[in-house]
């Protein structure tokens, strides 16, 4: 058991959730005082004593699950399962494909878990088709067994069984339904992936699955390859780091380093003392608040990263002096009016797309053409004050790249700073022309997920 | 282990529960094992989680249910030495010099005046001296700037506190500590090694609806139901503040009063202030959820 409490550290550490030596041996010193054949007690045991973070719960069980999941660790006493046959058959094998569905919906509207466990592993049992070895993840056995079952069906019978229960029927029964609904289908999803993982970890051992499930941290997620769910998880990690950032920043604000010795007070004081400087007065420090200038590629392959920088600056606002954003793919336009009029990030994003003109000819970008575009209409406005950061991945699609616009941009601004969503090894491969403009730039910096732009964000201000 | 099973306050997790239960706190099987560990492990418990969800209530319920008297820390920004452990009684000190004249030499009176008649305790100390069986509750951790938190370093791990004029005063007994914090701030890794660590979420559907009909005297099955999924999908709104444990208890309590037996359209509407403190939240929501 211990053995396996270390294994599972490892793979913590490996997908970057932080657990010391310490911890993991609070953690083993915890099973001795726990029920080994309760496994939701083992969980809570072992989160309390390795986890310190609420965020890194979901690696954290995805990780338990491959590890201890039933059956692939030794017990204290051995339990199976209990095979609960619905009532009227005598195997599982009587059961036809289509009933299966029925009896799901069954078990699932009189909350019977044991029956549920046992169908839906007869089902993955049938339509999953594992093969033994394969070194695969099981989101695709998951997805097989689902469309199988047919989950649309599902819910919808499930749905007009429940309505013929209920007596009224206004609109807002309706939505509390739906939502009852939906969350009986996310466990029926969840019991499948269970019954899969749990398969393919008796066949293939826990390191070896943990290694191709590629847990991984909201923080640590890349914007270029994440998908719809990844992005949610994104935007729900990004509000308590804004926060915390926000605490840190305005602490370091407050206790910073003290400004000049004020020497005229320092003077006047001293007389008290005869003349004796006893207590040195110091000016209180003047905050700098840079006037930043963001310009944010959004063509569809670095939306996502243009979102996240510019929802986290917006919601550190208070530590510039004046925020004004940019959004360009062939043609740029000034958005500022529209992020400062609507409190929701996202709201402001979705406007974005709908009404800032970003499209001049094809769509796709042109960073030279935008450049030029942006020093003719708003050059004027770039002083020694502002700080012109450029969101983009610098991939001009063959267009002249025009870099002396920049250059005139960094005689006249505080500091250009360019953010690369992409890994600094493609840089300048293709079409990417990123030393082209990098000469001009008092820093590039590679930005794939939110800890590198939380750490970019900290030194700008 | 095996020779101080007698010293351990819960003998099993479950006897947590019903220890909580008996004064009011239905505990989820997470919080009851939680707490059995830190009794086990003899290690302070860091309680996170969103506000209202009963991160200071379980410190009070616990020693309550102890039997234990609580000694509460609050934190804030600025808060020393002086606040949190001890200080030295000077005015104290200060009358005892000056009564005793010249009379006595120095050295005399400075073991004098450095005993422990003019120490002052502090809510950790007090925590490490009583010999009474307490409950520490460093309230809102996050609160305290990173220097200061490694004053709470030695009291958390070693459950001790050096004072340099008397030495090092070690607790007579291991108290239950527990620390919350708001997540406003990174905790340092030193001190959340030395913890465990709890998080309090929302309550699931099925605890929830214990504690509203624990709570709520005369509220019905069905109405606690239509109460508890109401406010689970405000919860999953985009909100400013999103409804806690006690604002789900006034609601029912409203909902109970007016004599009501369903949650419907209108009753929702017309009381969703009880539930929601923002304007744009209630907006929010009334577009959301109730507009058809």
């Amino acid at each position: 058991m211990i053995k396996r409490v270390i294994e599972f550290a490892e793979a913590l550490r490996r997908s970057n959730v932080p657990v010391s030596l310490l911890e993991s041996m609070d953690a083993s010193r915890a099973l001795t005082a726990c029920d080994l054949s309760d496994r939701s007690a083992v969980r809570a045991y072992l989160f309390t004593t390795m986890i310190k973070d609420q965020s890194h719960q979901k690696v954290f069980d995805q990780l338990f699950e491959v590890f201890f999941s039933p059956g692939t660790y030794d017990h204290g006493d051995e339990r199976s399962l209990p095979e609960m046959l619905p009532d009227k058959y005598w195997s599982f094998d009587d059961i036809d494909d289509l009933q299966i569905r029925e009896l799901i919906k069954e078990s699932l509207l009189r909350g019977d878990e044991f029956q549920l466990q046992s169908l839906v592993s007869s089902a993955v049992s049938r339509f999953a088709g594992i093969e033994p070895g394969r070194p695969v993840g099981g989101v695709y056995y998951a997805f097989k067994t689902l469309r199988q079952l047919d989950m649309d069906l599902l819910k919808s019978s499930l749905f007009d069984a429940r309505m013929e229960e209920m007596d009224s029927t206004d609109s807002l029964g309706m939505k509390l339904l739906n939502r009852d609904v939906n969350l009986a289908l996310d466990k029926v999803r969840k019991m499948v992936d269970d019954d899969i993982r749990r398969r393919i970890v008796s066949d293939r051992g826990a390191t070896a699955v943990a290694r191709t499930l590629r847990a991984t941290l909201p923080e640590d997620i890349d914007f270029m390859h994440a998908n719809a769910e990844d992005l949610r998880e994104i935007s729900r990690a990004l509000v308590p780091l804004v926060h915390k950032l926000a605490t840190r920043l305005g602490h370091r604000r407050r206790h910073g380093h003290r400004g000049s010795l004020d020497f005229r007070r320092t003077i006047r004081r001293s007389i008290a003392n005869g003349g004796v400087p006893a207590e040195l007065i110091y000016h209180k420090p003047v905050p700098s608040k840079p006037e930043l200038v963001i310009v944010a590629d959004i063509s569809g392959s670095v939306a996502s990263f243009a979102r996240f920088t510019l929802s986290m600056v917006y919601a550190l606002s208070e530590q510039f002096s004046k925020v004004r954003s940019f959004v360009f793919i062939d043609e740029i336009d000034e958005v500022t009016q529209i992020f400062e009029s609507s409190d929701q990030i996202e709201e402001a994003m979705k406007l974005v797309s709908t009404k800032a003109k970003v499209v001049w000819l094809d769509g796709h970008s042109d960073y030279g053409r935008v450049m030029e575009s942006f020093v003719e209409r708003w050059g004027e406005q770039i002083t020694n004050k502002s700080t012109v950061i450029f969101l983009g991945d610098a991939r001009n699609n063959y267009h002249p790249s025009r870099s002396h616009v920049l250059a005139s941009v960094r005689l006249k601004a505080r500091a250009v700073y360019w953010l690369n969503p992409e890994p600094s090894a493609y840089w300048d491969s293709g079409d990417s022309i990123m030393s082209q403009y990098s000469v001009y730039c008092d820093s590039v910096d590679e930005c794939r997920n939110l800890r590198q732009l939380e750490s970019f964000v900290e030194r700008l201000v | 282990m095996k020779d101080n099973e007698g010293k351990f306050r819960f003998s099993a997790p479950s006897e947590v529960g019903e220890l909580l239960s008996g004064v009011g706190y239905l505990p989820s099987v997470e919080i009851s094992s939680v707490l059995f560990l830190a009794d086990r492990l003899k290690k302070p418990i860091l309680v996170e989680g969103p506000a209202g969800t009963g991160k200071t209530e379980l410190a009070k319920s616990t020693a309550k249910a102890l039997g234990a008297r609580l000694i509460r820390l609050q934190c804030h920004e600025g808060i020393d030495e002086s606040k949190a452990l001890y200080e030295w009684n000077y005015k104290k000190q200060l009358l005892r010099i000056q009564s005793d004249g010249s009379s006595s030499p120095w050295s005399e009176v400075e073991s004098n005046i450095f005993s422990e008649e003019f120490l002052l305790e502090r809510p950790l100390l007090q925590a490490i001296r009583a010999r009474d069986p307490v409950v520490l509750l460093i309230d809102e951790v996050d609160r305290v700037e990173i220097e200061t938190e490694a004053l709470l370093l030695e009291v958390l791990s070693d459950y001790q506190v050096s004072i340099p004029e008397l030495g090092t005063m070690e607790a007579k007994q291991i108290p239950l500590v527990f620390l919350t914090s708001n997540n406003t701030r990174e905790l340092s890794e030193a001190l959340k090694r030395r913890c465990l660590f709890l998080f309090l979420d929302y309550p699931e559907k099925e605890r929830e609806m214990e504690i509203v009909t624990s709570k709520v005297p005369g509220v019905s099955r069905t109405l606690a139901d239509s109460i508890v999924s109401f406010v689970g999908s405000l919860r999953e709104l985009d909100l400013k503040k999103r409804p806690s444990i006690s604002e789900t208890l006034d609601w029912a309590l409203t909902l109970v009063n007016l004599g009501l037996e369903e949650v419907d359209e209108s009753v929702a509407k017309s009381t969703l202030n009880v539930l929601l403190k923002y304007r744009s939240d209630i907006a929010k929501a009334s577009k959301s959820i109730l507009s058809s």
